[in-house]
């Protein structure tokens, strides 16, 4: 009976616990929703929604005045096959003195005086060129995947696994009677933990979402 | 003999002047105050959270910025990087939120530790060890919370071998004070040319090596260093056709038996250079004299002094000048293990590993390495990918009873290109040639790893 008692607690703990952790994870995921291909002339272009990409601390580090960026992978695929990546980056910026926000990409810079406009502005990805549409073949089926991330700061510091396989620990002569040139150091664990982790979204990053299969004469 | 020294030292001395003139003016950039820019941000407090055994202290002691400094994203980039780097934390973030007034800005770093020991593996190259690998060395790094670092490896090299423990602390006497502490057994393989014939030999030894320094104000550039080791080198060279030659020449056979040496230095060191990665302006040198005798439980009594500058200086848009100056002393007293050598690819790189040093290790030195480096990507600069070099060494090396004389200088010219390999980092492959004929060599090509200096 006791064990009965305690087998069953055990159970019901389990089964409480779970739901509210996978709740609460889901809750601070970045997630990347309605991703909608469609026509604009003569080209494929795709509109999405970002969710959860501006948490407290990334809000509290823009509003500080240091500049966090935002990076969106499109990748468009004819069946199995890639046959567009496009990155795009966007840098958010507070003007402290001014008090003024710019959002800044290759080719444009607006500016904005309340942050959640610039949420919005930043939540949203519209009509993005793609590939010209005379290039895809019309009886072919094709999903566009997303992947969303915000980068607190700066670009290296939330890819620091990479960025520290990039710039490893390379030591240098450290007295002149040493003879020693150079060294690197490899931390295996680290180099383990890049590649398990290389796929899974970070905090700071989504996982890959994709659309559903569409063929052009769909398209509107 | 004693002439000799004195004449040698004479010399030094003659041209400290110079050196002190050329630290002056090649380093007057590193040390000027840029104007402050308009508008800067301000540092106002720095908060750690998530470290549960790391004292803030050891947290604090890693970063180049505190309160009242101006920040910005480079600085956090460099920051976050050399909190990585210690392999203390999993995972290290900065955030930052709005200070008391405009301008001012609270810097919050956010850390997961590693709570375990764990694995690491290393690699290298130098002119003495060559190639080196660490299969796994076993780290119990900040095991404590306190900075410490600690651990075991082995180390394999196609010169050397060693197994070590090592321990690193750098908060002793409230940070002002670092130790390090090195217990090893070696086999190290030592080359010597008997005119023309290359031949090896191998030099068992072990030991127990002792650093201590300071850490901060005048202190930090001061070592004290001791060292107490036992020498048994091989009674026989082989040569490449694994020939076994017994009869060595006095200069070597003087110093067959188990032989201990211990040594007390002190060193006089300071990294004035803008960046360690691409050094654009400034200073390193280290100046180390080293004293073995009775006193300090050694067979052996001689004296041993090392200088080594560098100096970097931009002439124009990320176009550097850099000199490398080495000069060094010793006794004739000291074995050959502990003499100086010359030629390879961190000292005349026109000529093979040791190529240019007489029978028995040079017991004077003079070696300079002028280069002219520019980069040939600038993204991410200044740890861009690639940069080229333009090169030109000279030097000289002496035995007991010989002058150093203009003539006996060696030199070579070369270009080489510095290329960043991920996991192993900055790669260098020179090539060079040999302004004055040896051997039927005229073309050395070098690969090892890093900067020459």
């Amino acid at each position: 009976m006791r064990k009965f008692v305690t087998g069953s607690f055990i159970l019901i703990l389990i089964s409480v616990t779970f739901p509210l952790l996978a709740f609460a994870q889901a809750g601070s995921e970045i997630l990347v929703e309605r991703i909608t291909p469609g026509l604009s002339g003569d080209s494929l272009v795709v509109s999405a929604d970002f969710k959860n990409l501006f948490s407290r601390k990334i809000v509290g580090t823009i509003q500080s005045g240091l500049p966090s960026i935002v990076e969106i992978q499109i990748k468009l695929f004819e069946g199995t096959k890639q046959i567009v990546r496009k990155p795009i980056s966007r840098s958010i910026e507070f003007d402290v003195w001014e008090e003024r926000y710019r959002v800044r990409s290759p080719d444009t810079t607006q500016v904005y005086f309340e942050f959640e406009q610039v949420k919005q502005a930043a939540n949203r990805l519209m009509n993005v060129f793609l590939i010209s549409k005379a290039l895809l073949a019309a009886t072919k089926n094709y999903t566009i995947q997303i992947r969303v991330g915000i980068i607190p700061i700066s670009a290296h510091q939330a890819n620091k696994v990479s960025y520290w396989l990039e710039n490893p620990n390379q030591s240098e002569e450290a007295i002149a009677s040493d003879n020693r040139s150079s060294g690197f150091s490899l931390n295996i664990n680290k180099l383990v933990s890049f590649f398990v982790n290389k796929k899974k979204g970070s905090r700071f990053s989504s996982k890959w979402f994709s659309s559903r299969s569409f063929r052009l004469a769909e398209l509107k | 003999m004693r002439n000799l020294s004195q004449k040698f030292l004479t010399i030094l001395s003659r041209l400290l002047p110079v050196i002190l003139i050329l630290v002056f003016f090649l380093t007057k950039n590193a040390f000027s105050q840029t104007s402050p820019a308009i508008r800067q941000l301000i540092v106002e407090d720095i908060e750690i959270v998530g470290n549960k055994k790391t004292k803030p202290e050891v947290i604090l002691r890693h970063l180049n910025f505190g309160v009242g400094d101006p920040i910005d994203p480079f600085v956090i980039d460099i920051n976050s990087q050399r909190l990585s780097q210690t392999n203390f934390f999993k995972e290290v973030q900065f955030y930052t939120r709005r200070g008391s007034e405009k301008g001012k800005l609270v810097v919050i770093i956010e850390v997961k530790e590693r709570r375990w020991p764990y694995f690491q593996f290393e690699g290298g190259h130098s002119d003495l060890d060559g190639w080196f690998f660490v299969p796994a060395s076993l780290r119990f790094d900040n095991l404590f919370g306190r900075g410490s670092k600690m651990g075991a490896r082995f180390l394999f090299g196609d010169k050397t071998s060693e197994f070590s423990i090592f321990y690193h602390n750098n908060s002793l006497f409230s940070g002002t004070t670092f130790l390090d502490v090195q217990l090893f057994n070696a086999e190290q393989r030592f080359e010597h040319y008997l005119g023309d014939l290359k031949t090896e030999q191998m030099v068992e030894f072990n030991g127990l090596r002792l650093k201590l320094g300071g850490n901060k104000g005048l202190f930090k550039y001061l070592h004290v260093a001791f060292r107490s080791e036992t020498y048994i080198p091989e009674s026989f060279f082989t040569t490449t056709n694994d020939s076994i030659i017994f009869r060595l020449p006095a200069i070597i056979s003087r110093n067959l038996g188990k032989t201990k040496i211990g040594t007390l230095s002190l060193g006089l060191s300071g990294d004035f250079r803008d960046n360690r990665a691409y050094p654009m302006n400034g200073f390193w040198g280290a100046l180390i004299a080293e004293s073995s005798s009775d006193k300090s439980n050694s067979d052996l009594t001689y004296t041993k002094i090392t200088l080594d500058a560098r100096f970097y200086k931009e002439l124009h848009d990320k176009k550097v000048l850099a000199f490398h100056f080495k000069g060094g002393w010793v006794d004739e007293d000291a074995p050959f293990y502990e003499r100086f050598y010359l030629g390879g690819a961190n000292s005349l790189r026109g000529y093979p590993f040791s190529r240019l040093t007489p029978l028995g290790g040079g017991t004077k030195l003079l070696l300079t390495n002028t280069e002219f480096r520019f980069p040939l990507t600038i993204r991410n600069f200044p740890y861009h990918k690639s940069s080229g070099v333009v090169f030109f060494d000279a030097g000289g090396i002496w035995m007991p009873g010989e002058d150093p004389r203009l003539e006996d200088f060696f030199a070579s010219v070369g270009v080489g290109v510095r290329v960043k390999l991920p996991v192993i980092g900055l790669t260098r492959f020179d090539f060079s040639f040999p302004l004055n004929k040896f051997d039927e060599n005229d073309f050395k090509v070098h690969f090892s790893l890093g900067h020459t200096f």
